[in-house]
């Protein structure tokens, strides 16, 4: 994060596609004798990051309107936060999940706000908790552009090897606040169990 | 609405308080503007949105989780929500509205009547 923190706070604004950041951000850790710290550089090391791309690609000297500054960091965001934070990126929307465990249960928390109940699908089988469902967008029935859009639609499956058997009749789920609780009783022979010492 | 800009506020003792930016849909139509924003496991009373200085507020509190055991698998961010908008001068904002349904925030900000495109009748 720290990376685009120097970037937001320079004067104007820059068009400069997200490959050519990367690019110019790598280039300058090669230099060891710079300490690669934007957050204590202060304004000279600022001048020296402006300089640098001034040079590299001249026609960014011209600055674009405001507004695109955001776009920029939000690719940035999106190259630095969401990589390996979700095992299914590739596929599509992957909403995020908890897994807790304690001696009688297993609770997973789902995060999928703005959905029903009825669009969970979940399944246990072999010791791995599914739950697929969809989220559907309004946008498109409604008249009008949209200006932004961040949130992820459409299906999505995430797997979980649970890590003790589970007690699949008593399984439960609970949707509420936009988070999808599913409660696993640990079976019978999986909950810990106490053994007597006889003591002599 | 023009730009955004999510903000670092002061906590006490000039402490640098750390939050999380919700995803937000923006939608525009004649009438106005239409702000989802995703804060799962906020409700109505965790959640406050308000309008300062033309800049439109939105907080989301998360109520303390329970005691579930041990984390095997951790992905949700802890913290609190928080995203600032600058309001258009076209949004009126006494009309601003909004309400919050399983963790989805929908804020509709109307556009002042005066800036609203209107058919003129030629005589």
């Amino acid at each position: 994060m720290r990376h685009y923190v120097a970037i937001y706070e320079l004067p104007g604004e820059t068009s400069i596609r997200k490959s050519r950041i990367t690019c110019l951000i790598r280039k300058r850790h090669t230099k060891t004798n710079l300490r690669y710290d934007f957050r204590s550089m202060g304004s000279e090391g600022e001048k020296e990051l402006m300089s640098i791309i001034r040079y590299r690609t001249p026609e960014l000297a011209t600055w674009s309107p405001f507004d695109r500054l955001s776009s920029l960091r939000d690719l940035l965001d999106s190259a630095f936060q969401l990589a390996g934070s979700s095992p299914d990126f590739a596929t599509g929307w992957a909403p995020t999940l908890d897994v807790f465990e304690d001696d009688s249960k297993i609770t997973v928390h789902l995060e999928a706000a703005g959905m029903k109940k009825e669009d969970f699908d979940i399944s246990l089988q072999d010791g791995v908790l599914t739950i697929s469902g969809e989220r559907k967008s309004k946008s498109e029935q409604r008249e009008g552009e949209s200006l932004r859009s961040e949130r992820s639609f459409g299906a999505f499956s995430r797997s979980i090897t649970l890590p003790s058997p589970v007690n699949t009749e008593a399984v439960k789920a609970a949707y509420e606040d936009g988070v999808l609780t599913v409660t696993l009783p640990k079976a019978e022979e999986a909950k810990p169990k106490k053994i007597q010492v006889e003591l002599n | 609405m023009t730009t955004l800009a999510p903000s670092k506020a002061q906590g006490e003792a000039g402490q640098r308080v750390e939050y999380f930016t919700p995803l937000v849909n923006l939608h525009q139509d004649a009438d106005g503007f239409t702000l989802e924003v995703e804060m799962p496991g906020v409700n109505k009373q965790g959640v406050e949105v308000t309008v300062e200085d033309g800049k439109l507020i939105l907080g989301g509190h998360r109520a303390a989780p329970g005691d579930f055991g041990r984390p095997v698998h951790r992905e949700r961010k802890a913290g609190e929500y928080r995203r600032v908008f600058d309001l258009d001068p076209s949004i009126d904002a006494t009309r601003i509205s909004a309400r919050i349904e399983q963790g989805l925030l929908t804020v509709h900000l109307p556009k002042t009547e005066a800036v609203k495109p209107r058919k003129i009748t030629v005589g």
